[in-house]
This record gives structure tokens, C-alpha cells and sequence, in this order.
């Protein structure tokens, strides 16, 4: 009896050991792409979702009108043309012929009127396109496939801004009517993208099945439709190191989620294929320039020169960051290239030099003193990414060689904006990721945006009149050379110091192909990840 | 029994709403989730557009108690974060932390139970003391470094074992697999206590008068063992069940979190660090009934042990 | 075989000692740890927060005992000055917990009545709420940091403290030297404070060694979510929680902050059991 009992537990325990039956694992393989998340979606609804990981999934599912190609410039998706008037209030759209929902309806104008009602509503990203900010006063739909938008004031940017972003996707009018708010893009969501949403299940995984009608993907890339895999499984793994140990393992088949160092484990691994791509994230440094110590530009020169952006690239962001000079990343939309030439260099002696001009001695414990005062400073970071708050534990660490105490408190990012924003902090350390220049640095930098956005509590009339004139100006070249001038001052001014831009990360397996398509695009867009990969 | 039953469902309601009470008010000390959902990309107004929508620009006790009101009849709010409704967000979740708990607590009782005997009737030999200096090694482990290590070993380094996540229900080959790993997590370090716990209450009703009788009716010692000792020996070792039970759920959260389990303590977990109160409140209230409820069933587990007792 | 319950004295001495040894081990640990705490800056090689970026990750060896850190700093430092914070958050918990459980279990017990209904009430909601989920939920709020993470588990952890406290004032409340007391005219914070609290200290330091490893494994598992110490502060939960993306490529960087976690849970383990052991060996239960 007991023998038997032994048996049979060993029995089970092989068969548990076993690795999964191939030959079933195997037909599935084929067809089907798992692709781990590092963090679950809060909600796929285009319209309501603000967060990064929703946004790229729900772009396999619902389309905006339009979409950037590799050289930043706005491509038809769903529309097949479009015409400005002259003043830049009104922009005429004209969708392709034979485009289908997932439910099989005709994608027509009234449901791209629907859906910017809906996004001018509840959307908390379309600031720009609100009638109160002279945004969208009014829709028409003459014919089926024509839409015109009539702005309040020009919009010049309304096409890279908004119609070509991902909030704006387009959904059937008569879901957005009967389906309850509640729902949409949780238990539902209906749109022309490559992959139609099939199951949610929470804390798990998301799973899609291809559409099989769709033909009109964006003009770069090789496959218009339908995409190669019949299956899309995005896994939630929001714990990274269990991440990489899924893509060590091979069950996960790609993801975008891995970390720096997960990046150089993944790297040594011969089943595993790693790929970096730019990014438009930028981590910087901003000082609250309520404290009289800041009031000095020669104080704010030395600490930008005690700055080694090099080191905070390879110890923070292990090798896969980039030092930055300017406060947009290069692969953000305006970026200026000459801001490199005034950029502050790494120099401690300059920055000491500069110190002791400014009235700062070295006390006994080495801490610059002035005035009797010492030179103490309290940082602020975000806790949530190993990689954004060692950032910060490596300023700490700069500024203390320069003779700066700095007191280190990480908080995550809500936390850490409260207190950037109540100014209870000295000095600090933050991260943000925005591609299009003119509104991200109005967004950080504008005196009006005191202190819901600017944090350094530095008001400057030249700076704001340029911002104003890079978002308004009818003419291009004026708004270029406006964003230009804004990007000079902020550098020099050294109350925002530019920290390091990380790349994009990718772990796939090597039987994954088609990720040279991919790598042909610098931000690796959305319907390339749907069209282009392959099971080689 | 009916009316036991009745009368300690009754007397869970104020347990129920002190919990509420508490965590509500606790939560509501600081913090500002609406901006936290948003980001830095969204304008002030905007931001206090959406608060006054939630009813967070209201004073704390009119927002607990039309949350308290609409608790009554099921409906614990939406979350800040998605949009859904809290409970739809919880209900799928309930399963997988249910089935996690309840398999970690079958292992614990599989280990600990013949373990235990073993300590005991091998009382003070070289069994004995490897038992218990082992379970004061493995109470000793924090359970996600536990967890850590058996996916490098298990996972990565022998390849045989899912890493994380819940492949299916117990029926298919591959769910049943991928339960294996998370479930040892949770479940070994407290087969540890269970273990000497199991020891020192068989040593005690091994010395009882009946135990004396029963083996001196030259009933085989295997027979002693089992159907007289460790019977009544179940008895303190099921009221542990009960107190641990709080324990259970507290490892199901870090266990979740480590081998991403689609359960509520991994919920719990993103909201927090999300401060999505609704979800933090409506998991919390959630797990806080799950333990009062398993505690009654634990009450309910004497009568069938002990035939004594009677519930009046 | 021989009945258990007659051991033989040889046998009983034997396991006197055996129990004996294991507290003895553990308070060896205690010491160690208690010792390595307050002579940190002598015994640490370098500053437990100073980066070397030019020898990040470096495996164990002659020049860094336990290697460095992804930010080059050295683990062994770290890992001598973490005994500081270790201590610090079992101290500090254990003494939030005793504060609280004392005063509200005292008083309930003395008082009785309506006093001592709400106070059961309390402890049973507490009881309902999972210890760690609870303490997750307010150190979120907190905003984490060490002081919040100590003060979410200590006020969280306190109702075993109020039950013993209760349970052993119940018992000495009735004793004949309180009788006495009361009757020469003594007040009621008199007799709680000079007669009844410290016949009950010998139970509360017993449990104070018991809950001290409970207290350093929560604190360490709120680190690893992300709601501990900040950094660079050597805490071992965090540096376990910052090593965790390294396993595969730099073992040493989470294993040894985690190896001193087990040492001094374990240390603490052996020492509380013993103590136990020795207050009251009839009934010693559980380890």
C-alpha cells in the first residue's frame, strides 16, 4: 500500500516536471505571439486612458486618423488626404474608401465626429483641441467619407498633436452610444486596427485575434494587412526580474518591458535577440529658485558643471541612457542641434572656481559655507524605477564631491509632483517622456504653468513670448526659430539642468522575425510591432 | 447550528463596518490620486474638474458615508485609475487568491502534519531537533526572497517549472504546473510552525489517560497514533488554522506580487502605489470579510473534528 | 519503543542543553548584530553610500568581501551598517506596538466593562485585517520612507500585545497583593502602574524577543514593494528589493543583505524560543 502510494506521487510529480506537451505547445506557437507587459493597462478607451502601457496596446486595436512616418511627418492611416485653409482654422479631412470596423460596419464621418465629441470631453490630454482654447467649435460631415474641423483660433498643430495621436482613435459611433462608459475598453472596445480585442482577464492577460479584413496599414510599412500572427497574448509581468527570467526561459516571446539590467543579462543569452532604439524621455534636473542660494547664475553655472551626465548614463541607466544637453531629447519633435553647444561640460574645477566667485568657502567637513550657512539641499525622485531613482543617488553623490549635502527623498511620481508642486524641495531629479517639443517645454517652463508644471518657480517674459509665438505662429519658419531660442535660454539659464535620455529596450526570441522592419523606424511605432513581426 | 451560524454572520456586520471605518479614514490622511492618475501632462483645471466628478473635493465624512451607503447594496465605487467599477474589478480576482490560499494551506498541513507526528513520537532524537532547527531556518525567509529563489532554480537555472503567471485552471496539465511554484511559496514557510505546533499538541494528548488506555488494549501503535492521538490533537491545531489565516492572505500579496498572479493582493499592491482608494478600500474590506468568513468555517471545522462540541 | 512522555533524566538534561545551545546561538547572533551595529564605522572598508562608477557589480573578492553594488558601492559596508536600520526598525516597531497594546489592554482589563467590550471590538476588526495588507495600505498613504514604514507596522501590529497584556492583568488584577493595595487606599493608575504592569513585563519581554523577527520580515517586505527606506539608506529589505534585477548576472547583490536578514530573524528566533522555553516549559508551544 505504501509503495503504491510513493509510486503514484512520484508519477505525478514527473509528469508535473515535465515540460509542457510539445506537440500541442508547438501548433500554437506559430500562430500565436505572446508579448509580456511590464505594466498591466489601467483601461484601453483611447479617450480616457493617460497612461503609456494602455495607450500601446489599444493602438493594435483602434486607429487615429493619421500617424508619423520615421522622419516625424504626419502619413494618412484612415484618412486618405487632407486640406488647411489658409488661416489655419479649418481642415477639411477625407477618409479612405473601404474601411471596416471589427463589427463589420463601414467606417464613415459621423463616427469620427463622434469620436472627437467624445475626446474634446473626456479626454484629459486634448487641452489643445477644446473649444475653450479656441480648439474644435464645430463638426461637419458633408458626405460620408468628408469631415471638416473648424477651429476657434489656428491650430497649426492640430494635425501632429492630436490627429495623429493615439487618444484620438476612431471608434463606431453607435458603440460610443450604447456602450456604457464603464465598459469601453474594459470589458469592450471596437475599432480598424490590425487586432481585434477578444478578452481581458485582470491581472493576467490580454488576448486579440487578427482581423483578417484590414488592408490599410500606414504606407512604411512592407505589410499593409493583415498582420502575420493569428494570436496576440499580452502577458502582465509587472515584476522585473520575474521578466526577464520569463524571456531567459523562452516563454515570452517578446517584450518592450525589460530593464537596463535585465538588458545585460538577456544580451549573453543566445536564444534571446536585445535591440535599442532612441526614445523622446528625458530626465532632468530642476532647482526651485525660491531659495536665495539659486539666485546666483554663477551657483546655478557650478552645479550644472559638477554634473558628470556620463557617469549617471552608465551607473544609473547601466549603458543604455544617453547624456543630454538639451531639454527635448533628439528624437523629439523641434529639437535643436546647436543647444549642444551651450551646454554646460563636466568641470569640477570650474564649478569649484565658480563657487568660491560666488562667495562659497569649503568648511572643515568639507560642505561649501557661506555666510555661515551650510550648503545643504534636500532632492527629490521618483521611487518607482530602480533606474530613476539611482539617477538621483548619483547627482546626490556629484554634488556632495563639489561640497553640496544632499539629502535624498524618493517618492513615487503623484507623490513626488505634490511636493514638487506644494516646493517643498530644493532640488529635483524628474522624468518625462513627450515627443512633440513646442508643448512639453511650454508645459515645463511657461510662467503660467507655476507651480502646476514649472517647477522651478522662475518666471522669465522673453521665454514666455517665444513659447507663445512656437505654438501660434501661422508661419513654420517663425515657430521654428521661436522653439530655437527657447531651447538656448533654458540650457543657459541652468535652473533646468538636462540629465540623460534612455533608449527604448527590446528582448525577443530569436525565432521572432521581422525585427529589422522594426529597427527601420527610430521609435519602433505601434503598427510596425503589429505588422511587421513574423515567426521565422 | 443554524442559529450559531446566524448569530456569527450577524456579529460580523460591525466588524465589517469598523473596518471600513478604519481603513477609509486612514486612507484619506493625505494624497492626491487624481493627480497621480493623470501625470504631470494635464492642467490644473482639468485635474479639479475630475476630483469634484470622483467627490474628492467634499469633506471626509460625507464622502465615507455615501460610500458606506452605496457599500450596503454592493456597489463599492469606481476606480479612479480605470474607470470600471471596483467590485467588477475584484470579482475576477476573488478566485485566483482563494484557490492560491487555500492549495498553499493543503501543503502546509501535508508537510507539517506527518512531520509533526514524526517530531513527536520520535521525541528528542536527531529527527526532532533537524525539525526544529529547520522550521526556525524557514520561518526565517521572507517569503519573496523565497519566491526569488525558486524561479532562478526552478524556473531559470532547471527550466522546468513555469516562472510566473497562471496558465489555467488546476484541470489542464500546464495551469496545474504553473500553480506549483507560488503555492510552495506561501505554503512552506508555515508548514515550519505548523510543524512544531503539531508536535507539541501530540506530546500532549500522547500523555493523556485514554492514549495510556488505548495502547494498553494492545491497539497496534500506528493505529494509537492516528485514529486516537492525532485526532484530538487537530483540535488547537485547527484554532492555529484560524489565527494564521490573516497571515495566509497578507503572503498571498507578496507571493502574487512576485510570480505575478492574477489575484487581489497583486491589485492591491498596483493601487496602493497607484492610491487608487476605492480599490484599496474595496480589496481590503474584501480580504478582511474572506477572513472573517474562513474563520467562521474553521469554527465550524471543531464540530466535525470533535464530536463534543455542540454550537448553541 | 520506549513511551515519550518518561524520558529519562539523562534524556531530559540532554534536551535542557540542546534548547539551552540554541538560545545560547542565538544570542551569539543577537550580539554580533547588536556589536556590528554600534562599531559600524570601524569595521566597515568604506562609506556604505559612496559610488565608484568604475567598479560597478564587481564580484566578491579580496578588495570588496561581499562585491559591489550596480552603483560600485560596497556591499560589505552596506551590509555592516544595514545592522543599524535592522535594529532601529525592530526597536522602534516592537516599542510602538508595546506602547499601544500596553496602554490599551492595561486599561481594558483594569476598567472592564464597556472599557474592555470596545477595546475586544477594536482588536477583532484589527484582527480581520491581514497585518501586511493593512500596513501596505498606510504606508501607501504615508507616502513609505523608514519612519512611515515603522509607524504603519507598529500601528498595525499592536493587538497581539493588547490581548497578552489583557490576558495577564485579568489574572493579577485578582491576586491578593492588588486586593491589598486597593485597600490601603491606592488609586487606579497606582495599581497599574506600580502593582500590575511589572508583574506582567516578564510575558511582554519574552514576546518582544518573539515579535522583533515578525517585525524586520514585514519591514522587509514592504521594502521589497517599494514603500521602505529611501535610498541610499543601507536598509536590507531595500537592497534585497534594488538587487532583485541582478540575480542572474550578480548574485551577491541581493544575497547577502538577505542571508543578515535570515541570520538576525534567526538569531532573534532562537533566542525568544529559548526564553519562552525557560519562562514557562510545560506549555512551550508552537517552535
Amino acid at each position: 500500500m505504501r509503495w503504491q502510494i510513493a509510486l503514484l506521487v512520484l508519477v505525478g510529480m514527473i509528469a508535473l516536471l515535465m515540460p509542457g506537451m510539445p506537440q500541442f505547445a508547438g501548433a500554437q506557437a506559430a500562430t500565436t505571439l505572446i508579448q509580456g507587459l511590464g505594466e498591466e493597462p489601467d483601461n484601453l478607451d483611447p479617450q480616457r486612458t493617460t497612461r503609456f502601457h494602455s495607450l500601446v496596446v489599444l493602438s493594435y486595436v483602434a486607429e487615429p486618423l493619421f500617424t508619423l512616418d520615421k522622419n516625424y511627418k504626419v502619413v494618412p492611416l484612415l484618412a486618405q488626404s487632407h486640406e488647411w485653409s489658409a488661416d489655419r482654422k479649418t481642415l477639411k479631412v477625407t477618409l479612405k474608401p473601404e474601411l471596416f470596423f471589427h463589427n463589420g460596419a463601414p467606417v464613415t464621418s459621423a463616427d469620427v465626429k463622434a469620436t472627437f465629441e467624445r475626446y474634446i470631453t473626456v479626454s484629459p490630454l486634448s487641452s489643445y483641441m477644446r473649444p475653450r482654447t479656441g480648439g474644435i467649435v464645430g463638426m461637419d460631415t458633408p458626405d460620408a467619407r468628408t469631415i471638416i474641423f473648424r477651429f476657434g483660433q489656428p491650430k497649426p498643430l492640430a494635425m501632429i498633436s492630436d490627429l495623429s495621436d493615439a487618444h484620438t482613435g476612431i471608434l463606431p459611433a453607435s458603440f460610443i452610444a450604447s456602450t456604457p462608459s464603464a465598459d469601453i475598453g474594459i470589458r469592450a472596445l471596437i475599432g480598424t486596427g490590425p487586432y481585434i480585442f477578444k478578452e481581458w482577464v485582470p491581472g493576467d492577460r490580454i488576448v486579440m485575434e487578427r482581423f483578417d479584413r484590414y488592408r490599410w496599414g500606414p504606407a512604411f510599412s512592407p505589410n499593409r494587412g493583415p498582420a502575420s500572427f493569428q494570436r496576440l497574448v499580452f502577458r502582465v509581468v509587472p515584476e522585473d526580474a520575474t521578466m526577464t527570467a520569463e524571456v531567459a526561459a523562452g516563454n515570452v516571446d517578446l517584450t518592450f518591458d525589460v530593464t537596463p539590467s535585465g538588458l545585460q543579462q538577456l544580451r549573453a543569452n543566445p536564444n534571446v535577440t536585445v535591440m535599442q532604439a532612441p526614445s523622446f524621455s528625458v530626465q532632468y534636473l530642476v532647482l526651485n529658485m525660491e531659495r536665495w542660494f539659486f539666485q546666483s547664475t554663477k551657483v546655478r553655472q557650478a552645479i550644472a558643471h559638477s554634473i558628470d551626465k556620463e557617469a549617471i548614463a552608465r551607473a544609473a541607466w547601466l549603458g543604455v541612457g544617453r547624456p543630454l544637453e538639451g531639454l527635448i531629447s533628439e528624437a523629439t519633435i523641434g529639437f535643436w542641434p546647436p543647444v549642444r553647444g551651450y551646454a554646460y561640460k563636466y568641470d569640477v574645477e570650474r564649478a569649484k572656481q565658480l563657487f568660491a566667485e560666488a562667495g562659497w568657502r569649503a568648511g572643515p567637513d568639507g560642505i561649501l559655507r557661506r555666510d555661515g550657512e551650510r550648503f545643504e539641499v534636500t532632492l527629490v525622485t521618483f521611487s518607482n524605477v530602480d533606474q530613476w531613482r539611482r539617477a538621483g543617488i548619483v547627482v546626490q553623490s556629484q554634488l556632495r564631491q563639489v561640497g553640496i549635502d544632499v539629502k535624498v527623498e524618493t517618492a513615487e511620481v503623484g507623490a513626488a509632483y505634490d511636493r514638487a508642486r506644494a516646493g517643498t524641495f530644493d532640488v529635483g531629479v524628474f522624468r518625462n517622456t513627450w515627443w512633440l517639443g513646442q508643448p512639453y517645454l511650454n508645459f515645463l517652463t511657461h510662467s503660467t504653468n507655476i507651480p502646476v508644471s514649472n517647477f522651478s518657480r522662475w518666471a522669465n517674459p522673453e521665454l514666455d513670448k517665444l513659447l507663445e509665438t512656437a505654438g501660434s505662429a501661422v508661419d513654420d519658419d517663425e515657430r521654428d526659430q521661436a522653439l530655437n531660442r527657447v531651447q538656448r535660454i533654458i540650457v543657459e539659464s541652468a535652473v533646468w539642468v538636462p540629465l540623460v535620455s534612455n533608449t527604448s529596450l527590446l528582448a525577443a526570441k530569436k525565432s521572432v522575425g521581422g525585427l529589422e522592419v522594426l529597427a527601420s523606424h527610430p521609435w519602433w511605432p505601434p503598427h510596425l510591432r503589429a505588422l511587421a513581426l513574423t515567426r521565422k | 447550528m443554524t442559529r450559531y451560524v446566524l448569530h456569527r454572520l450577524l456579529a460580523l456586520i460591525p466588524v465589517a463596518i469598523g473596518v471600513t471605518l478604519v481603513v477609509f479614514s486612514l486612507l484619506h490622511l493625505t494624497g492626491d490620486p487624481v493627480r497621480l492618475l493623470f501625470g504631470l501632462n494635464v492642467p490644473e483645471d482639468i485635474v479639479q474638474q475630475r476630483r469634484e466628478e470622483l467627490g474628492l473635493d467634499r469633506p471626509v465624512a460625507v464622502q465615507y458615508l455615501r460610500w458606506l451607503g452605496r457599500a450596503v447594496r454592493g456597489d463599492l465605487g469606481m476606480s479612479i485609475t480605470t474607470g470600471d467599477h471596483v467590485v467588477a474589478m475584484i470579482r475576477p480576482r476573488v478566485g485566483a487568491t482563494l484557490e492560491l490560499t487555500i492549495l498553499a494551506l493543503l501543503v502546509t498541513l501535508a508537510v507539517s502534519l506527518p512531520a509533526g507526528v514524526l517530531s513527536a513520537i520520535r521525541r528528542n532524537t536527531a529527527v526532532d531537533n533537524v525539525s526544529r532547527v529547520a522550521a526556525l531556518f524557514w520561518v526565517s525567509m521572507p517569503t519573496f526572497w523565497l519566491g526569488l529563489l525558486f524561479i532562478m532554480v526552478f524556473g531559470v537555472w532547471l527550466g522546468v517549472l513555469p516562472i510566473s503567471g497562471r496558465a489555467g485552471g488546476l484541470w489542464t496539465l500546464e495551469g496545474l504546473r504553473s500553480h506549483v511554484l507560488p503555492v510552495l511559496t506561501l505554503g512552506l514557510p508555515p508548514a515550519a510552525l505548523f510543524t512544531r505546533f503539531t508536535r507539541s499538541s501530540m506530546l500532549e494528548v500522547i500523555g493523556e489517560e485514554y492514549i495510556r488506555t488505548a495502547r494498553s488494549k494492545g491497539l497496534a501503535e500506528r493505529a494509537v497514533v492516528i485514529r486516537h492521538a492525532l485526532r484530538n490533537a487537530l483540535i488547537p491545531i485547527i484554532t492555529l488554522i484560524g489565527l494564521r489565516l490573516p497571515w495566509l492572505f497578507g503572503g498571498a500579496v507578496i507571493t502574487e506580487t512576485v510570480f505575478a498572479w492574477p489575484g487581489m493582493g497583486r491589485l492591491l499592491v498596483d493601487a496602493v502605489l497607484k492610491r487608487d482608494y476605492p480599490v484599496v478600500q474595496g480589496i481590503v474590506v474584501a480580504m478582511a470579510l474572506l477572513v472573517v468568513g474562513s474563520s467562521l468555517l474553521v469554527d465550524l471545522l471543531y464540530a466535525v473534528v470533535d464530536p463534543r462540541i455542540r454550537y448553541e | 519503543m520506549r513511551p515519550a512522555h518518561v524520558a529519562s533524566p539523562a534524556v531530559w538534561t540532554l534536551r535542557r542543553l540542546w534548547r539551552h545551545r540554541l538560545m545560547l546561538v542565538g544570542a551569539l547572533l543577537v550580539l554580533v548584530v547588536a556589536a556590528a551595529a554600534l562599531l559600524a564605522g570601524y569595521l566597515a572598508p568604506y562609506d556604505p553610500i559612496a559610488l565608484d562608477i568604475d567598479a560597478l557589480l564587481t564580484p566578491p573578492g579580496a578588495k570588496h568581501l561581499f562585491g559591489t553594488d550596480e552603483l560600485g558601492r560596497d556591499i560589505f559596508s552596506r551590509v555592516v551598517y544595514g545592522t543599524r536600520f535592522a535594529l532601529l526598525i525592530g526597536v522602534a516597531v516592537v516599542l510602538i506596538e508595546a506602547v499601544i497594546g500596553i496602554m490599551l489592554g492595561a486599561c481594558a482589563a483594569y476598567f472592564g466593562g464597556w472599557a474592555d467590550a470596545l477595546l475586544m471590538r477594536l482588536v477583532d476588526i484589527m484582527l480581520a485585517i491581514p497585518t501586511l495588507v493593512l500596513a501596505l495600505a498606510i504606508a501607501g498613504v504615508l507616502g513609505g520612507g523608514l519612519g512611515n514604514m515603522i509607524l504603519a507596522i507598529g500601528i498595525t501590529g499592536w493587538r497581539e500585545f493588547a490581548r497578552l497584556i489583557r490576558g495577564q492583568v485579568l489574572v493579577i488584577r485578582t491576586s491578593t497583593y492588588v486586593e491589598a493595595a486597593r485597600a490601603v487606599g491606592a488609586g487606579d493608575a497606582r495599581i497599574l502602574g506600580r502593582h500590575i504592569l511589572p508583574n506582567a513585563l516578564g510575558t511582554v519581554v519574552v514576546y518582544t524577543t518573539l515579535e522583533m523577527p515578525a517585525a524586520l520580515l514585514w519591514a522587509a517586505s514592504l521594502s521589497f514593494l517599494g514603500l521602505g527606506a529611501q535610498p541610499p539608506t543601507p536598509e536590507w529589505g531595500a537592497m534585497i528589493a534594488e538587487g532583485r534585477g541582478f540575480v542572474g548576472q550578480a548574485w551577491w547583490v541581493s544575497t547577502f543583505p538577505g542571508l543578515a536578514i535570515m541570520t538576525t530573524v534567526l538569531g532573534f528566533n532562537f533566542l525568544g524560543d529559548g526564553l519562552r522555553d525557560m519562562l514557562d516549559p510545560r506549555t512551550a508551544r508552537g517552535l
